[in-house]
């Protein structure tokens, strides 16, 4: 049934596009040959090392931006006073229940979790992460002209972590700011390995369905929390 | 599908009575409007951006079956399912189907315009589906039994003190919540929906044909659970949301927001490709995307109305448009409202479903100026004015005096001196119903014109007259 539909459905854009006689060009013609590869290397290169030199003015544009948005942000110079900012916000918000990602960039803090007797979510199970009072994740990207922090899916990085607590903490190295939306999309594009989903976050979840009145932590979390260091 | 006929003047009349409405629709629009003003003044390339935007979308339906089949290759390969719906009522039985098949009982689903053009919630209803809208706006219009009135805001017709009402109504909370209450009671409610639900349903913003990836955009993150929690994900979208390459996304996302809330970005955007990957901890098992025609292969066979496929539902017509502003969502009958519905509904239910509404428009030309993508809502507005005038039932609507007054009209523009004399004596006939220089009520036919707007009174010199002395000066 599904492939009759197909080719009705292909067949209608046909005829309506160009008639009847139907004469199709060339894929290639419609859609340019992959760049070459070299070229690419090349200006990835140069993308990374204009973003090394201005990266904390970068950084600074995208406090701004998220700020204005409704995120919080906190520096720290090195991973010991990041760790120090999660400890002292567990006790600000009296959390129990923690979900987080298991990335490199977090293992330690793992550790410093548990000596603390509390507890971690599974990310497996929904209803335990329903409970967790605080998700902790990594940064893969940030973009400074929008004020947006991205989350890529893969193994070690679950999606609902940054989505199910009601509290967001992302941790962010400033080596990981681009400037703009088209810079980001061009260096994803070119990542090897491929992701189930990736995430744009800006600030917390919002809405302003009641007359345009804004109320935060409609579905998702309430506050976003950035800590950005070195 | 909607079959009845829609009644534009009816609706909209009764809607210009409505109080209520009239400061809810005046409160809303003014602040869109002045939010986008700010967002689009602020970078300097704006009218570059909306040129590139038209570009993608111009190509992108010149050979859009080309980008469709690529879409589908690229879907398959991240181990998504798809399947293609003639019309509204396939996409339902193919989306039923998915349901019955792996015995599901409740659905979570974050808001979608094609959902709604197919009528979606009223078959999984009928199968015995418990189905909940997420979105708060969307929330409040299911619970409340309507329709939404706005693309971007469902209940924008809607006050607080409406939506209070209605939430002690129906879901028995205390009188008199303020927002956030509300939105703390939502948030409760639909938390215990999304866990329990199997199954999440998505509409598509955009979908890219290179890498298979759909993009999503909200502001609350419903999206995001609807996609995340259930077992199973199905994506809806019209076969007009393809696009070829991946950063064309930058270029949209740079336009729609500023166009559509006077963001820069949305809260949230997300980008899923397939199902979640075996390795990966969560996400939907399942992932399957609708691809749906329904009309829209017809309005691509038109080349004069082709561009009405352009629209990246922004919502930045509506707020702009003086008819909206006053008559609102619902006076235009179904789903799409503002000067974009006014196309794309006669379009896609068929011209003899909505006949007055390519006439719902003073041809102002605010929409074209606004929209995103450039969309030439009043030229297109013409040609369907046409379409409806030249059809059987048109030219059967088209009484003996409306005739004998446009041929009128034609010959006294042909002859110089008639047309002169014709606009002297109007000035001196127009005495009686003169009031601060404008004519508010005249007798019939006229009255036809006066009964909604008023006109502006025939000048004493005619245009003819000043030109001649500007040009002097």
């Amino acid at each position: 049934m599904s492939g009759d539909s197909r080719k009705e459905i292909l067949r209608r854009i046909k005829t309506g596009l160009r008639g009847p006689s139907n004469t199709i060009e060339e894929k290639e013609t419609i859609f340019p040959p992959p760049t070459d590869g070299k070229w690419i290397q090349q200006r990835i290169t140069e993308v990374r090392e204009r973003l090394e030199e201005k990266k904390w003015d970068l950084i600074n544009r995208f406090i701004d931006e998220i700020t204005k948005a409704g995120g919080r942000v906190m520096v720290g110079r090195g991973e010991d006073e990041i760790r120090g900012f999660i400890t002292r916000l567990i006790e600000e918000y009296n959390a129990k229940l923690l979900a987080m990602w298991e990335s490199d960039l977090l293992i330690g803090l793992r550790n410093l979790i548990l000596d603390k007797s509390l507890q971690l979510a599974s990310p497996i199970n929904k209803d335990e992460m329903a409970r967790a009072d605080i998700g902790i994740t990594g940064t893969d990207f940030a973009i400074a002209e929008t004020g947006t922090i991205v989350l890529i899916t893969n193994e070690t990085q679950p999606r609902s972590i940054s989505l199910i607590p009601p509290i967001h903490i992302a941790v962010m190295r400033s080596n990981v700011v681009v400037e703009n939306l088209d810079e980001l999309f061009f260096l994803v594009k070119n990542r090897s390995e491929p992701t189930s989903c990736m995430t744009f976050i800006t600030g917390p979840s919002r809405t302003a369905d009641i007359e345009l009145n804004l109320t935060l932590g409609v579905h998702g979390p309430k506050e976003l929390i950035v800590l950005i260091y070195p | 599908m909607e079959t009845r006929r829609l009644r534009f003047e009816i609706d909209s009349a009764s809607a210009l009575k409505n109080q209520n409405l009239q400061k809810a629709l005046r409160n809303a629009t003014d602040r869109f409007r002045a939010i986008r003003e700010r967002a689009t003044g602020e970078i300097k390339d704006w009218e570059d951006l909306r040129r590139r935007a038209r570009e993608i979308k111009k190509n992108t339906i010149e050979h859009i079956d080309q980008y469709l089949e690529i879409l589908e290759e690229s879907i398959k390969k991240a181990g998504g399912t798809i399947h293609w719906a003639r019309d509204g009522n396939e996409a339902c039985s193919i989306i039923l189907d998915i349901a019955r098949k792996n015995k599901v009982k409740s659905v979570v689903k974050s808001k979608s315009m094609a959902t709604e053009e197919i009528e979606l919630n009223q078959a999984l209803e009928g199968a015995g589906i418990r189905v909940v809208e997420t979105d708060l706006g969307e929330y409040i219009v299911q619970i409340a039994k309507e329709r939404p009135s706005h693309i971007l805001a469902p209940a924008i017709h809607k006050t607080k003190e409406d939506i209070a009402r209605l939430f002690t109504e129906r879901l028995n909370t205390q009188p008199n919540l303020e927002p956030e209450q509300i939105t703390k009671v939502a948030r409760e409610k639909l938390r215990g929906e999304f866990l329990s639900a199997d199954m999440g349903i998505s509409g598509v913003n955009f979908a890219v044909a290179e890498t298979g990836t759909i993009v999503i955009i909200e502001n609350e993150g419903n999206a995001r659970l609807s996609t995340t929690i259930p077992r199973i994900h199905i994506a809806l979208m019209g076969i007009e949301k393809v696009t070829p390459k991946f950063e064309d996304i930058s270029t949209f996302l740079n336009v729609l927001f500023r166009s559509a809330s006077g963001q820069k970005i949305s809260a949230y955007v997300s980008f899923i490709t397939g199902p979640k990957r075996k390795s990966d901890a969560d996400g939907p098992e399942e992932f399957h995307l609708v691809i749906m025609d329904n009309g829209r292969s017809e309005i691509l066979a038109h080349e004069e109305t082709r561009e009405t496929l352009y629209c990246i539902r922004c919502g930045a017509c509506l707020n702009i448009c003086p008819v909206y502003r006053k008559v609102g969502g619902h006076s235009y009958g179904w789903i799409y409202s503002g000067p974009i519905g006014a196309i794309l509904t006669p379009q896609l239910l068929g011209i003899d479903k909505a006949p007055d509404l390519p006439f719902a428009s003073s041809l102002c030309g605010a929409c074209k100026d606004v929209c995103p993508v450039k969309i030439d809502i009043p030229r297109v507005l013409l040609e369907l004015r046409k379409r409806v005038k030249d059809s059987k039932e048109g030219r059967k609507n088209t009484g003996f005096g409306e005739r004998i007054a446009v041929r009128l009209w034609r010959f006294s523009m042909e002859h110089k001196i008639i047309y002169s004399l014709v606009s002297s004596l109007s000035y001196i006939v127009q005495k009686p119903w003169l009031k601060n220089g404008r004519l508010r009520s005249l007798p019939l036919p006229f009255s036809r014109w006066t009964n909604h707007r008023d006109f502006p009174a025939v000048s004493k010199t005619p245009f003819r007259r000043m030109w001649r002395e500007i040009k002097d000066t």
